[in-house]
């Protein structure tokens, strides 16, 4: 069970017009997006596109430009720990720098800048075993981190941006290391905190999963944001070839979407370094 | 979830255990030295002040004892504070430099005034480099703030120290000089007195306060800057407090007793599996473990027979590098603990 305060108001994030430069390079160019909600939203596009970019500016560690919304408040007058408060963030880095356990790792999901809440009470363990369970790490609790295998260790930090009481998880590449059940269950674990008002950014690169799972889909390339919207009308434009250079083929089945990846199509070199951001 | 609250109380236990150690230890060290001293008669002279002994007890032992607890502490707690901000088991708090240059600031010191150095003069010059090295680093860390860059500056600074030092050796006007720079590199307790004492502990305390100031980002930072970010960590302020805090506490230390090695990066060392590994939480037992490695090789370096006393900074080091390489070796610790 996804850990869910039934008090908590409806947010949503808006997105017009923005853009980020970092080191002197437009790595996102004038993109417009809203997240309702009960959204979940897969954000998806070839490397370097500037998807965990886009992560980090709406999670506010990266500056933007534009007119960039959380609930009713702009982004970037928010203070960092008002920001924590709307946002729990996944990033892609999985390295813990020390040999904590397990339990101690996903416990600070609960703590913030302001300090670690020294004094837990019976709810928030309550909270922390549902979400070790819910992560598959109920009988290793007590592990050191560094013992853990990537998979492992990916699960815990999830589990931890999960036990947060932030309103909307960020999560940059979720599925990453994880072995197909998991994969399905992550992915069901985020649908269903999505459905219950607090709504899911994630990078996905797998399209299949995006396809069966995400509420909407946000295709960008190079920075620019192609399509926006249900999972069947983005991947069936003609912007996914575009971007990726490859066909993508829908099948319906009894489990949900199927995609199957066709025809590579040729691309020379200058067409893949034009003015690619390294992101 | 009740090995949680388990855990916690072991971990007060121990601090209280550490706490106790370095007790003993500091009533050890005013019982020891070239003079025999009953315990009563000590007790008689730290309280009534009177007493055959009260001028051995209150002038020499005990501000001996309070620089080696206080300064050991603080090199421990800056060991522990540097390897959370950098999130590297390898750091220490020379890293960022500043004990290297409190050290270039007392050669020069010597070189130039020679014997009439030491007083004030030396702890004031030694004050004087650290300052500089603080201020270059802050000036370095406000155009570019990055961890990196704290470390690179840092790295750059104390490599430049330590190769002008060398260089005022090199240029010693006599032997006696030069000995005296290198008996004072290797840090010593000998001969201090309350003054010093007076001269160390405002910066080392308001040094341990700025640490203190930081640590609640400390378990978030070993997630990575980015996750700290958005959890909520003012990256900048953490940064600046941490390195001013461990340059202030560390120069505080340097100026009084010379370069004291190794116990910067042991400490923390000592005390992390038993506080599972919590960046936070080992701060205090880091200082406790400093302290308590510190006055024992002040008393060590008391009790050994020989003509001259030998550097204390030479014992911590020996003493250090033997525990740290039980410590690689025993099968609870290891590197490859640490992601690579």
């Amino acid at each position: 069970m996804i850990p869910h305060d039934p008090g908590v108001a409806p947010f949503s994030v808006r997105w017009t017009g923005v853009s980020v430069t970092l080191n002197e390079r437009r790595v996102l160019r004038d993109v417009s997006f809203e997240v309702l909600p009960t959204d979940f939203v897969a954000v998806i596009g070839p490397n370097g596109a500037g998807k965990s970019t886009m992560l980090k500016a709406i999670a506010g560690i990266v500056p933007l430009k534009g007119a960039a919304k959380a609930g009713f408040r702009p982004l970037p007058g928010l203070t960092a720990l008002e920001r924590a408060r709307y946002f729990s963030y996944l990033s892609q880095d999985r390295d813990i720098a020390w040999p904590m356990p397990v339990r101690d790792v996903v416990l600070m999901g609960l703590e913030n800048a302001s300090g670690a809440r020294s004094r837990l009470d019976p709810h928030d363990f309550q909270t922390l075993a549902e979400v070790l369970w819910d992560c598959g790490l109920e009988h290793m609790a007590e592990r050191p981190v560094n013992t853990l295998s990537g998979g492992e260790r990916s699960r815990v930090l999830l589990a931890r941006a999960l036990l947060s009481p932030a309103h909307c998880l960020l999560a940059d590449e979720p599925l990453s290391a994880l072995d197909p059940a998991h994969q399905l269950k992550v992915m069901e674990l985020l649908a269903t905190r999505a459905d219950g008002g607090r709504p899911v950014i994630a990078v996905l690169h797998d399209i299949a999963m995006a396809a069966r799972f995400a509420t909407k889909i946000i295709l960008l390339q190079r920075g620019r944001k192609l399509q926006e919207g249900p999972a069947e009308e983005v991947l069936l434009s003609p912007d996914m070839e575009n971007a990726f250079g490859v066909g993508f083929s829908i099948y319906a089945t009894e489990e949900g979407p199927a995609v199957t990846i066709s025809r590579p199509r040729f691309q020379t070199s200058e067409s893949l370094d034009d003015d690619q951001p390294n992101v | 979830m009740a090995g949680y609250s388990r855990a916690a109380r072991g971990r007060g236990w121990l601090t209280c255990a550490l706490a106790v150690v370095v007790l003993l230890l500091a009533a050890a060290s005013l019982l020891s030295g070239p003079v025999p001293i009953p315990a009563d008669e000590v007790i008689a002279a730290l309280v009534q002040g009177d007493g055959d002994y009260a001028v051995i007890v209150r002038e020499l032992r005990a501000p001996r004892t309070l620089l080696a607890v206080t300064i050991g502490g603080a090199l421990g707690l800056c060991g522990a504070a540097a390897q959370a901000l950098t999130r590297n088991p390898l750091a220490e708090p020379a890293v960022f430099g500043t004990p290297q240059a409190a050290a270039l600031g007392a050669v020069v010191a010597i070189h130039v005034l020679g014997t009439h150095a030491f007083s004030f003069v030396l702890p004031l010059a030694a004050f004087l480099g650290a300052w500089a090295s603080i201020l270059t680093l802050m000036f370095i860390l406000a155009r570019s703030p990055s961890i990196v860059t704290a470390l690179l500056a840092g790295v750059a600074l104390g490599a430049s120290c330590g190769a002008a030092i060398s260089l005022v050796l090199t240029l010693s006007p006599n032997p006696f000089a030069t000995s005296e720079i290198v008996f004072w590199l290797m840090g010593s307790f000998t001969d201090r007195s309350f003054t010093h004492v007076a001269i160390a502990l405002p910066p080392i305390a308001l040094g341990c306060l700025m640490i203190c100031m930081s640590a609640r980002s400390y378990r978030l930072l070993s997630m990575g800057e980015e996750s700290a970010a958005a959890a909520g960590v003012n990256l900048r302020r953490t940064m600046l407090l941490t390195t001013a805090g461990i340059g202030l506490a560390t120069a505080g230390g340097t100026a009084v007793t010379g370069a004291i090695g190794f116990v910067g990066l042991l400490a923390a060392h000592m005390v992390r599996s038993a506080y599972d590994a919590d960046p936070r939480a080992i701060l205090f037992p880091s200082f406790l473990a400093g302290a308590a490695l510190t006055t024992l090789a002040d008393i060590v370096a008391r009790s050994l027979p020989s003509a001259q006393e030998p550097p204390v900074g030479a014992l911590t080091a020996i003493i250090g590098a033997v525990a740290f390489l039980i410590l690689v070796l025993s099968r609870r610790w290891s590197f490859r603990d640490f992601p690579r």
